[in-house]
């Protein structure tokens, strides 16, 4: 698969997994806050729900114990009022009622005169107050009632009021206590008892509802299940879930927004190329120079080349700029020279009088990283530094004084500096005189022009006369006619390389080509 | 208050009724049975008496007895809430001095207490006695039960003579009835001829555990 694929694909994963993290990750966080929003407000509303039954439980148990300490006639005129006045102080009590064993002697409120007498009590507890929770047994007026007998007094206590749902419209709610069911909202409501409930808020997805269960349990425990539409927890939360929609929407697309940019970059011809370097899959192709006056190939220039792995070549006017810009020229040079330095150690035995030109960039002369890597690979290679020449361009001329000093050390070392492609730039013969030189290269854009009688072909002349004066050799660039040889030669240019002679080539083929130039030159 | 209602967290739901006996058959179509089936007839100045060996069913029959009387009997719907109610006061008025225990629809009171022997008397020490007529003064306001009164054992378990074992039953019966329990709602259960064995001249005092069964009287089929 090749790489761009890769990345695509890659770029494309992470996109698509990333978004649906955060998606859940959005997803939960919200679920996590309507569950707390939740537990906050079901849990507090049923302790107050706890709180209050258990106030009535207590309180009905504690009037039952005042009335049967009077000491008023049974039944008498006193003793009913203080029955009527219980009840009506209470507004949960439906009747009081006073009882000799299981005889009914009188009572105020809104029960048969006979009572209640459910067959079976749910509690009897050991203080002898007994309890009879809503059945059907304990209906009367259709509301099943609560009915506590203590002693010679009763109470039937109205659940409803036990459980007041102001608060939590659209919601059904069970009230147990002791684990009994004591009240319903509806009244005929079926939800899960407490023990089939974990403690919190929980998704019943079969009955599309949230299901609460909370249990409060400072005197007597009490359980309250509430049940609501899950529709109508998410309309509750419409503000939250709209906030958490557009943090999710943000997020997404912020990802995505990293995700294109960084496969963009990893799709870039700089990025591409930094792996090149460090895979090493460059090479070099070389350039052979020529003495004119004998024919003999006297050195090379070494001459970047890029081939991608999927066989396409990359043309150095392509990638050199993009290293320069890329910050990599500096790695570009150094693998250029390695491989140099490595070929030239390996023709060193055959031919021992052989020099390779290295293209330097102006980038290379802003500090002593080339220096140094070259130095170690000549000692390594045990060449001497003349093995290496080094080209700069115009352009490396006009920086500052930091490149003057470079090139300077590099010619104490042995090397020599030749100037590449001059005459395109803006380089002056006062200026050139400043620079230590051995070189001058004339681009081929004037070689073109030779015998042409174009008026650049007058240029040439200058440069060759120039180089002469400042006591430079020349190297003539793309030739590619014997009559530009012949002219270059009569006018005193010493060296050249170009088509006429060869065109770059790979090491093996470089080597053939120096056998044979050897063999007739 | 609240340490009231917190002691009434330990709770005792009462056990699931068992199918509810036959209906008694009315009296006149009773057959006479052997004389060891048919609860002893009490002396004068005694309680009535039913024999270990046949309780239950002498109890049943007692019970049926004296079920003819309408107005002293509960119908079945009523016997449920009656004996809750009467668990619950009996908690209530004597909680701490005696434990009770349901089953179905039978209430068991356990009592423990020292008895006075001297002579041909026999009474119930005074806590015992104090517990009894607090006991009397409940069944005395319940008053469709019948109370049948055992002593078999001291408090430890051992078991007593036969004989002043039926004493004490005797003597509880007595103090009951005395507190305004009605004597025909009264049985004492006796093992075999202990009865009959003379009673004791000696004075003592014996620390026994007096166990009180409590059952409805149910009206019966056809009254």
């Amino acid at each position: 698969m090749r790489r761009q694929q890769k990345i695509v694909l890659f770029a494309t994963l992470a996109g698509v997994l990333g978004a649906i993290v955060l998606f859940v990750g959005i997803a939960w966080l919200l679920w996590a806050q309507f569950v707390a929003a939740e537990q906050n407000a079901a849990g507090g509303l049923a302790a107050a729900l706890g709180q209050a039954t258990e106030r009535v439980i207590v309180n009905a148990r504690d009037t039952l114990a005042r009335l049967n300490e009077l000491t008023t006639t049974p039944c008498s005129p006193e003793h009913r009022a203080a029955m009527r006045e219980a009840a009506i102080a209470r507004p949960y009590v439906r009747s009081v009622g006073y009882w000799r064993a299981a005889e009914r002697l009188c009572d105020v409120g809104f029960l048969p005169e006979s009572g209640l007498k459910p067959p079976r009590a749910d509690r009897i507890y050991d203080n002898g107050l007994i309890a009879w929770w809503p059945s059907p047994r304990t209906e009367s007026g259709g509301v099943q009632l609560f009915l506590l007998r203590y002693g010679d007094h009763d109470l039937a206590i109205d659940p409803r009021q036990l459980l007041s749902l102001d608060e939590w419209r659209n919601r059904q709610a069970v009230l147990y206590v002791e684990g009994l069911r004591m009240a319903a909202v509806p009244g005929d409501v079926e939800l899960p008892a407490p023990g089939t409930l974990p403690q919190g808020v929980t998704i019943d997805r079969d009955h599309g509802r949230v299901l609460s269960h909370f249990t409060h349990s400072e005197l007597i425990p009490i359980d309250v299940v509430a049940a609501e539409p899950i529709e109508s927890l998410v309309s509750r939360h419409t503000g939250v879930l709209a906030g958490g929609a557009g943090a999710a929407l943000a997020l997404i697309g912020a990802w995505l927004f990293v995700v294109l940019r960084v496969s963009r970059r990893e799709l870039s011809m700089a990025s591409e190329l930094r792996i090149a370097l460090a895979n090493n899959r460059l090479s070099v192709a070389y350039q052979p120079v020529i003495e004119l006056a004998s024919g003999r190939c006297v050195g090379a220039e070494a001459l970047v080349r890029w081939t991608r792995e999927d066989g396409q070549v990359v043309s150095p006017a392509v990638f050199v700029p993009v290293a320069e810009q890329a910050g990599l020229i500096q790695d570009l040079t150094v693998a250029v020279m390695r491989m140099a330095v490595r070929d030239l150690a390996a023709l060193s035995g055959e031919f021992d009088d052989i020099s390779i030109n290295v293209n330097l960039s102006p980038e290379d002369l802003r500090n002593d990283r080339v220096d140094r890597e070259l130095h170690r690979a000549l000692e390594a290679a045990g060449l001497p530094p003349k093995a290496i020449k080094l080209e700069i361009t115009e352009r490396a001329l006009l920086n500052t004084e930091l490149s003057r000093s470079m090139i300077r050390h590099f010619r104490l070392r042995g090397h020599s500096i030749a100037v590449d492609d001059f005459g395109t730039g803006y380089s002056s013969l006062s200026y050139l005189q400043s620079f230590e030189l051995d070189f001058l290269k004339i681009d081929k854009s004037f070689v073109d022009a030779i015998g042409t009688g174009a008026a650049t072909s007058q240029v040439i002349v200058h440069v060759i006369e120039m180089a002469k004066s400042l006591g430079l050799d020349t190297v003539a660039e793309g030739v590619e006619t014997r009559e530009q040889a012949d002219w270059l030669r009569a006018r005193g240019v010493p060296f050249a390389q170009g088509y006429l002679f060869s065109k770059p080539l790979a090491y093996d083929a470089y080597l053939e080509f120096l056998r044979t130039n050897r063999r007739t030159a | 208050m609240l340490a009231i209602l917190l002691a009434a967290c330990t709770q005792s739901p009462p056990k699931p009724p068992p199918a509810p006996p036959p209906p008694a058959k009315p009296a006149a179509a009773t057959p006479a049975k052997p004389a060891a089936a048919t609860p002893t007839p009490p002396r004068a100045d005694e309680p009535r008496r039913i024999d270990a060996e046949n309780f239950a069913r002498e109890r049943d029959r007692l019970a049926a007895t004296l079920g003819r009387d309408e107005r002293a009997a509960l119908a079945d719907t009523e016997v449920g809430y009656y004996m809750d109610v009467l668990q619950g006061r009996l908690l209530q008025r004597a909680g701490d001095r005696l434990t009770v225990t349901r089953e179905s629809d039978r209430l068991i009171v356990a009592l423990n207490g020292a008895f006075e022997s001297a002579g041909d008397r026999c009474q119930p020490a005074r806590p015992l006695g104090e517990a009894l007529q607090a006991l009397a003064k409940v069944l005395a306001e319940f008053d469709k039960t019948l109370v049948a009164l055992r002593v078999e054992a001291d408090v430890r378990g051992a078991a007593l003579d036969p004989v002043q074992a039926h004493r004490y039953a005797v003597a509880a019966a007595r103090s009951l009835e005395q507190a305004g329990v009605a004597g025909r709602r009264l049985a004492v259960v006796e093992r075999g001829a202990a009865a009959k064995a003379p009673a004791s001249a000696g004075a003592a005092t014996t620390t026994a555990h007096v166990e009180v069964d409590i059952d409805p009287i149910r009206r019966r089929a056809g009254n």
